[in-house]
This record gives structure tokens, sequence and C-alpha cells, in this order.
């Protein structure tokens, strides 16, 4: 499947509705990176939520830098918080 | 004596046209006297979607989660340190309701918007304490019998149960005890067969649940009946620290930490089996929801954690129905 990336900031309700998670792939990631279904939907929906096309790299240096600062913050937590959550771990966009 | 209705069966009711208003009518036969055909409201399961919801005011994981998909309720959590604020949902919106009398992370809620009981969790330290809400205010009650958090939580103010959770000032930390509260107070009944904790919930009244998944990492189902806990069918993903929704015989279980990372994945249960449909925009775990719908036609989750840190963001979860005709041959 191939896919377009871009930034937007999730303002909440109709954000994303029922009807345009049925008709394009969509997933949330760190740095209000988007990951959108490449298909006119998915370019209707870049357009109404005002989206900044990036590149795939471009995508993941966002996403990794946005991991790599909650780890930091992570490993700054007492022992006893850190049992209570994961470390974020660093993955691949698709 | 038999009655009549039972002799002879229940009327269908005549419909000049198609409801309007078909969640009203769901497995409901009918006659469509425009038509002349009878039918039948049906839930088309699989083409259910999450759709964004208004932001929470703060941003929070491990908080208490009550209410329904237009009406809920959100208590309690991280970060920072342990929160003490409440916010309710309209089915648009949060706004900022009266405060818990302790702040309390990891804290376990049921019921309704203006009917909630939670118990347990950190205030920071580990706790017995329940407070319970009434759509306006909360007061302290009566406390659990065992402290710990991550309880899978069902039912409602006057009715629920809590199962499962962990303490870590005990041995064993990880918990299988169960506490019923009757409105008054807690008493143990029955052990959930597993230990676990950071499970996922449904269920309306203390006397008919459901708790999926749990950490450690498990896709077990077990069924309350008011009595005692029966195993079921496994998820088709083992995870921990997700939200339930619905009831013993429909219910969804979302979110949540796997092996194989933070999950977006939903699954949807009909009473036997669990079958994966469409996931979350954006996955978490330590995530909450309004789980007091009376389907899993209808949920709402919120908050949670995931890689990029702490989520404000409210997803909604919707199946259409439909109204079929019912062909003989």
């Amino acid at each position: 499947m191939a896919y377009k990336y871009c930034t937007a900031t999730n303002w909440g309700k109709n954000f994303f509705t029922h009807e345009e998670r049925k008709q394009f792939h969509l997933s949330g990631h760190a740095g209000d990176v988007w990951v959108v279904g490449d298909n006119l939907y998915g370019d209707q929906w870049i357009g109404k939520v005002s989206g900044a096309i990036k590149s795939k790299s471009e995508a993941q240096a966002i996403v990794t830098a946005e991991i790599e600062a909650a780890q930091a913050a992570y490993d700054a937590l007492s022992a006893e918080e850190q049992s209570r959550q994961s470390r974020p771990a660093i993955y691949n966009l698709p | 004596m038999s009655k009549y209705k039972e002799i002879k069966g229940f009327k269908v009711q005549t419909l000049a046209s198609d409801t309007a208003a078909p969640a009203r009518n769901l497995g409901q036969v009918y006659f469509n006297s425009g038509s002349n055909a009878f039918k039948v409201t049906q839930q088309l399961a699989p083409t259910g979607t999450w759709s964004s919801g208004g932001a929470l005011n703060t941003a929070r994981y491990s908080a208490g989660g009550s209410g329904t998909q237009t009406a809920g309720l959100m208590a309690g959590g991280t970060p920072p340190g342990t929160l003490d604020n409440s916010e309710e949902y309209n089915g648009t919106s949060w706004a900022e309701g009266n405060n818990l009398v302790t702040g309390t992370q990891w804290f376990s809620m049921t019921g309704t918007q203006t009917a909630t009981i939670g118990a347990g969790g950190f205030t920071p330290s580990i706790t017995t304490n329940a407070q319970a809400y009434n759509g306006t205010s909360w007061t302290e009650v009566n406390n659990l019998n065992l402290a710990r958090y991550g309880m899978g939580c069902f039912g409602i103010s006057t009715s629920a149960i809590v199962a499962g959770g962990a303490n870590p000032g005990t041995s064993p930390e990880r918990r299988a005890e169960t506490e019923s509260w009757n409105g008054t107070c807690w008493s143990e009944v029955a052990d959930l067969n597993e230990v676990k904790h950071s499970l996922g919930r449904a269920g309306l009244t203390g006397t008919a649940g459901l708790v999926m998944g749990g950490d450690p990492t498990t896709a077990n189902t077990e069924v309350w009946n008011g009595t005692s806990w029966t195993e079921v069918a496994n998820m088709n993903l083992a995870r921990g620290t997700l939200t339930g929704n619905g009831t013993s015989t429909l219910a969804l279980a979302t979110g949540g930490s796997a092996a194989t990372g933070i999950q977006a994945t939903n699954e949807s249960w009909n009473g036997t089996s669990w079958t994966e449909l469409a996931d979350l925009a954006t996955a978490r775990y330590n995530i909450q929801g309004s789980t007091f719908n009376s389907s899993n036609t209808a949920a709402l989750v919120f908050g949670g954690l995931n890689p990029g840190g702490v989520q404000s963001a409210t997803e909604e979860w919707n199946v259409p129905l439909t109204n079929k005709t019912i062909t003989v041959s």
C-alpha cells in the first residue's frame, strides 16, 4: 500500500470522520505526523486538515526525535514510575 | 398458568417505512407495510470505524474512565504527579468537572456519568481508597479490602466488580482476588482463574461481566456470572493495559501493549469469540474508555501513552446499523 506523510494538529471532533476512515488508511504518530493512504480521499483529507506534506524520511525524523525526547523523559523517572510504563521504543513508519 | 403472550408469542410491529433510528431497534423484527416485507435491524460489525472526538483538556494516562460515548467521565491519572481533576464528555467536547476527593492514578472506575464508583490505584502510594461520583461531586465511600492497582472493573455505583490487579507491596504482587460492591461496601467473592493486572473489562452490572487480556501479557478472557469466573475464548492478540467496552456478550477490547509493541488493535466479542475490526487511528496503551455502552456498536476511548508521549486524543467507535429484508423460500 502506498502512503503519503504529513503533519497536522488534531483539533478533536471531525478531525477525521467515520466516513474518512472507511476511505483511506490513516494512522497518527508522534510529533503530529500522520500516515495517509495515497488515494484521492487521502489527498482531500490532507487538504481539509491543512496538513504539511513531508517525505517519508522527513516524517520519520520527526517521529524519531519525539521518541528520543520521550526516552529521555522516561530515563529521568524514578524506578517505581518506570515500572509502570514501557521505555518508548523507536519504530519505523510504514 | 401460561400467559397469552407465552402461548401466542409477541406481536410483530408494523411500520409504514423503515425505522429512522435503527440503533433503538437492533435485533427487532418488524413488518414494513410500505414494501410488504418483514425486516430485521442488523448490526454490520465488520464495518465499524473510529472517528476523532473532542480532545481532553488535560492529556493523561492511567486515569479512570466510565460513562457512555455521549456522556463520558474521566478522573485522575498522571502526569504530572497524581491528578485529581475530572472531565465530562458530552459527545462533542470535554469539560472540567469537580475534582476527586483524593487524586489517584491507575484508578479503576465504572458506571455512568451520574453514577460512578472508582477504587484502588496510587495516591501516590498504593491504596484501598474508593470514591463515588453522583454527576456533580465525588465522595469517599467504604474502602476495598485489598489495596491494588490495574483491576478490571465493571458495573455501576450500586452493583460493581473489581478483579485482579497488582500490589508491589504484597507477595505475590499480581492478584486474582475479586471484590463485589453493593452500593455500600466491598466483599470478597470468587477469584479470577488467572492472576493479572491492567486488564480490559466490560459489563453494566456486578452480576454479568467480562475481563480480557492483562499483564503478564495474556489473551485470556474470563466471564463473570455473578458467582464465579469461567474461561472462554482468547483474544486474537495477547495484550495488557488495554480498555474494554460493552457487556459480557457484546464487547470491544481496544489498544494496549503487546509483545510486538503498542497497539491500535481493536477486537469485537460476540459472546463466543473475538474478531479483529478496524484499528484506532492512534496506537496507545494505559488507555481509558467510557465502557458503559450497552453493546459493541458504540464506544469512546481517550488518553493513554505511546512512544510520542501522553495522549489527549479521543476516538469514537460506531457501527452502522441497517434494516435487512427477511427472505423466505
